[in-house]
């Protein structure tokens, strides 16, 4: 047989990396029909209801690639903590007391966890999932510092982002995910677009639209920064 | 009088299209998705959130303080937010949650929380 030229050694060596990649996505896309499809989706999000949004068990992962940080996912998913007090539609755990509504906290249920291995897999396919790479490609906004009491009122007060999220200190409300550790689990990108327009990458989210403009994007942005550094 | 005619048969026209019948049931579905995590699972104002908020939401069952609102009101405060009727800035605008039909069907079922006695 034919010794392989030197030009398809080189070549084959080129792609190597690009192989084990591609390995890598499709046993996890197996690993992930296999495991998670009983909560998650990675179907397009589209056209969904929102009576088919309110029934949904997890967040979709449609754009994961467009929206997590690869470090933060692989590392969550071997020691999953909860994002949403309330789990993925809050309603559902809702307890209603004399002291006001609560949230059952027994009837939240806990993210499984996955092996090192089983992590890695999984992240390299969510990572491929990027859909809406065009929305990232608009924003230019890098996070920078902002002092934590500006920060705070700006949350709290002036934006009403605390109204139903987290922010520094763990303090704020809890239908929405919390956001003390968004600078570490999403991608600055996503975070911007998905302030300025969260209808387009969830045209059923349960979050507003406050029309803000870059300036106050990129001061909520400094916070989400702000506050991440002081909790590392 | 043939202009006459012809602007009462536009008006005639245009008032059908945008005569919307309140879906008080799909205002239900709407209230939960969007309202209860503020105003409570039952409208009193004491949702999941309130714990921590500085101003208090609107108790929607609270009759007499409703009654002194009008459906274009609350239109308002749902469209624009709170801001737009000189309330709190706590209380978003859904605009782009909300077709203007979705919050008249919201409208409605916010009216069936608190003023039902009233009307019937």
């Amino acid at each position: 047989m034919k010794e392989p030229s030197f030009t398809l050694k080189l070549l084959t060596l080129a792609l190597l990396p690009f192989n084990f990649a591609s390995h890598a996505s499709d046993a996890g896309r197996d690993l992930f029909n296999q495991s998670c499809v009983a909560c998650h989706s990675v179907q397009d999000n589209s056209n969904i209801s929102l009576s088919q949004r309110l029934e949904e068990k997890a967040p979709t992962l449609f754009y994961a690639g467009n929206k997590f940080n690869a470090q933060w996912l692989q590392k969550w998913l071997v020691a999953p903590s909860n994002i949403r007090s309330g789990g993925h539609f809050f309603l559902n755990r809702v307890k209603v007391t004399d002291d006001g509504d609560v949230i059952d906290e027994s009837a939240v249920p806990q993210h499984p966890a996955v092996n090192a291995e089983q992590a890695k897999l999984l992240t390299s396919y969510l990572m491929q999932q990027r859909p809406k790479s065009e929305l990232l490609a608009r924003e230019h906004m890098t996070p920078g510092k902002i002092s934590k009491t500006l920060g705070d009122n700006d949350f709290h007060k002036f934006k009403g982002c605390g109204a139903c999220h987290q922010g520094g200190d763990a303090y704020g409300g809890v239908s929405g995910p919390e956001l003390y550790t968004a600078i570490d689990r999403l991608q600055p990108e996503y975070i911007s677009s998905y302030i300025r327009s969260p209808e387009l990458w969830d045209p059923k989210t349960l979050m507003p639209n406050r029309h803000l403009n870059d300036s106050s994007i990129k001061k909520l942005l400094d916070y989400l920064n702000t506050i991440s550094l002081n909790t590392q | 009088m043939k202009l006459l005619s012809f602007t009462a048969l536009f008006l005639a026209l245009f008032g059908a299209v945008n005569t919307h019948a309140a879906d008080v049931g799909n205002g239900e579905l709407l209230y939960r998705a969007y309202c209860t995590q503020c105003h409570g699972k039952n409208g009193d104002g004491w949702g999941v959130n309130a714990a921590t908020m500085d101003v208090l939401p609107k108790d929607h069952t609270d009759t007499q303080e409703m009654i002194t609102r009008t459906d274009a009101d609350i239109f308002k405060a749902i469209k624009e937010g709170g801001k737009a009727v000189s309330k709190s800035n706590l209380m978003p605008n859904w605009d782009a949650n909300m077709t203007d039909e979705e919050i008249k069907d919201l409208v409605a079922y916010v009216r069936s929380v608190c003023c039902a006695k009233e009307s019937s």
